[in-house]
């Protein structure tokens, strides 16, 4: 089966720019594709359309061989009919409704006992069994969301579409529930757009990557893919860190985590990492990189890897440096430490990071 | 009180529940599509919903009198299909209150209706939810204070309607009369005292569904 949704659109705004989407898919195994960018780039409207809540002024979006808009052969499925899980940012609960009621919502057209029972399973799966007879109002905001999230999974849609699932949670229940978030999403094997505009969540939630700028594409493909080789200026700056690699913590001690990286062994903070994390996604940003000829014995930095000059690509004054370290590093230099260290594609180098430059986030 | 009063406070009332249960789901059906959709003649019957506010009430019921008289285009239509004799009767009453009254319930829900966040009702729709669950699961509930509070302003209205009422209807005592225009009969009469009981009735009516209006409409800001 592919459950493969494909998008080319134009929705046009009399106020604002309008957003251009251009050959939006996800990949065919269920994953989670994330869709980032900065606020207000349009990210939002994206989701809408493909949710059926807003119409393309011009274009197509399928789903699954399905076709969901085409302006061409004027077919506008409503979003009643799309078979999609949708949770905004503000979560949407009825507040009318108990909890329980919020989530049977959508199987209305379920046997009675069958639904008592899927919707007991999802609360119980969720963790809130206990407030299936509160209302919205009386639950906490990490609360809500789950609830929205249960809501949206329990009839088990074709596709899931999550607009900033965390954004308006504070920042401890964000993190734990960025954790929780991936093992629900995991479980399900549900299709999912998830957008967001926080890199860390991008990271840690993300299979697939979507970056989007000014209302347009500019990048999409393997989340790790975009991180370390971003095509554009833009998808630099909006991602801001070159290196992301999946890393195993080794060990623990005083705060620091030895951690390997195709075998290379490095030193990183733990920072907030939860206990018992073992696979974790290492973050390093170009600028954190220093490049030294020789093994400097008396530099302070933690991590000294050798590595080989793959390529250099000038950026402004500064130059991109892409290492091959057993793994790819990229390191952002001045004009004239490049040619102070004479680099040349095939030079040999040490790569310095100090140990507090490399971030980790957990990946289930 | 005698008999013939409590007939008269009775008959008032029943004409009134009647013509405030008439004009309820044409009301809140009218106040949803004012609400939530676009349409041609929108402001053709937005405006011809509230005229009935502004008009003189007597204009109004010159208007049913024409429209529902046996040589009126209605008029004469109900009497040749269905034999039916609308005008001076107590059915006039009830079109009278309705169309006199039906302005604050339509106002009333709207409003509460447009308070609604839309993105309830969407999100319902992402779950499957076909319109008509829409409007009676979300839409409603949600809207349920201004609809009952629109409900109580109308029959209120109803209660005390006079202008419209005597025009179509007139004053045909025990058949069409209503509390208001025995009243107005009673003091042309002289019987000022009779006038006054009756009076305290109207009064008493009136503030209990207004009353009742406020309360709930008040409960729903908080």
């Amino acid at each position: 089966m592919s459950a493969q949704l494909h998008a080319s659109f134009v929705k046009r705004f009399s106020e604002r720019a309008s957003i251009q989407v251009e050959n939006l898919q996800t990949p065919e195994q269920p994953c989670i594709t994330i869709l980032f960018g900065a606020s207000g780039c349009g990210k939002t409207t994206v989701l809408r359309c493909l949710a059926g809540l807003e119409k393309p002024d011009a274009g197509k979006i399928s789903f699954d061989g399905q076709i969901w808009s085409d302006s061409e052969k004027h077919i506008y499925l409503p979003a009643r009919v799309r078979d999609i899980g949708f949770v905004p940012q503000d979560y949407g609960l009825f507040p009318h409704l108990t909890i329980e009621r919020n989530v049977a919502y959508g199987l209305d057209k379920m046997p009675t006992s069958q639904r008592r029972q899927r919707v007991a399973e999802t609360l119980e799966w969720i963790g809130l069994t206990g407030l299936a007879a509160r209302l919205p109002r009386e639950l906490s905001g990490g609360q809500q969301q789950r609830v929205a999230l249960a809501r949206a999974v329990v009839r088990r849609p074709r596709l899931l579409l999550l607009d900033e699932p965390l954004s308006a949670l504070d920042a401890p229940t964000r993190q734990s529930l960025r954790g929780e978030l991936r093992g629900w999403l995991r479980h399900f094997a549900i299709p999912t757009l998830l957008v967001t505009h926080d890199r860390q969540e991008a990271v840690a939630l993300g299979d697939d990557l979507v970056v989007m700028h000014n209302g347009r594409i500019v990048q999409q493909g393997p989340l790790q893919e975009v991180f370390s080789r971003p095509c554009h200026l833009a998808v630099a700056s909006i991602l801001a860190v070159e290196t992301i690699q999946p890393a195993q913590i080794i060990e623990r001690a005083e705060g620091l985590a030895t951690i390997t990286i195709h075998g290379m062994h490095l030193l990183a903070m733990i920072e907030d990492l939860p206990i018992n994390t073992r696979e974790v996604v290492a973050c390093i940003r170009a600028e954190d990189v220093m490049l030294s000829a020789g093994f400097d014995t008396h530099a302070s930095a933690r991590n000294r890897l050798p590595g080989v000059v793959r390529s250099l690509t000038p950026d402004g004054p500064l130059v991109r440096v892409e290492l091959d370290c057993g793994f790819p590093l990229l390191a952002l230099l001045t004009k004239q430490a490049c040619q102070e260290l004479s680099l040349a594609p095939g030079s040999t180098v040490h790569a310095m990071i100090k140990a507090q430059k490399i971030h980790l986030i957990p990946h289930a | 009180m005698s008999a013939e009063e409590w007939q008269l406070i009775g008959f008032t009332a029943a004409m009134a529940l009647l013509s405030t249960c008439l004009i309820l789901p044409i009301g809140v059906l009218l106040a949803w599509l004012l609400a939530r959709r676009e349409w041609r003649g929108k402001a053709i019957v937005e405006t011809l919903v509230a005229l009935p506010l502004v008009v003189p009430p007597v204009v109004t019921g010159l208007v049913l009198l024409k429209l529902f008289g046996r040589r009126g285009p209605l008029g004469h239509w109900l009497h040749a299909n269905l034999g039916m004799d609308v005008v001076f009767t107590w059915k006039a009453v009830v079109i009278a209150l309705a169309v006199m009254s039906i302005p604050l319930l339509v106002r009333t829900v709207r409003s509460a209706i447009e308070e609604v966040n839309p993105s309830f009702e969407q999100l319902a729709r992402t779950l499957g939810a076909g319109e008509w669950r829409v409007f009676f699961t979300i839409t409603l509930p949600l809207a349920k204070r201004g609809v009952i509070a629109g409900t109580l302003l109308a029959m209120a209205r109803a209660l005390g309607e006079f202008g419209a009422t005597i025009m179509v209807a007139g004053n045909i005592p025990g058949q069409t009369t209503t509390l208001s225009v025995a009243i107005y009969h009673n003091v042309q009469l002289g019987q000022d005292e009779r006038a006054g009981v009756l009076s305290a009735v109207a009064v008493l009516l009136a503030f209990l569904a207004l009353g009742a209006s406020e309360l709930i409409l008040r409960r729903r800001k908080i």
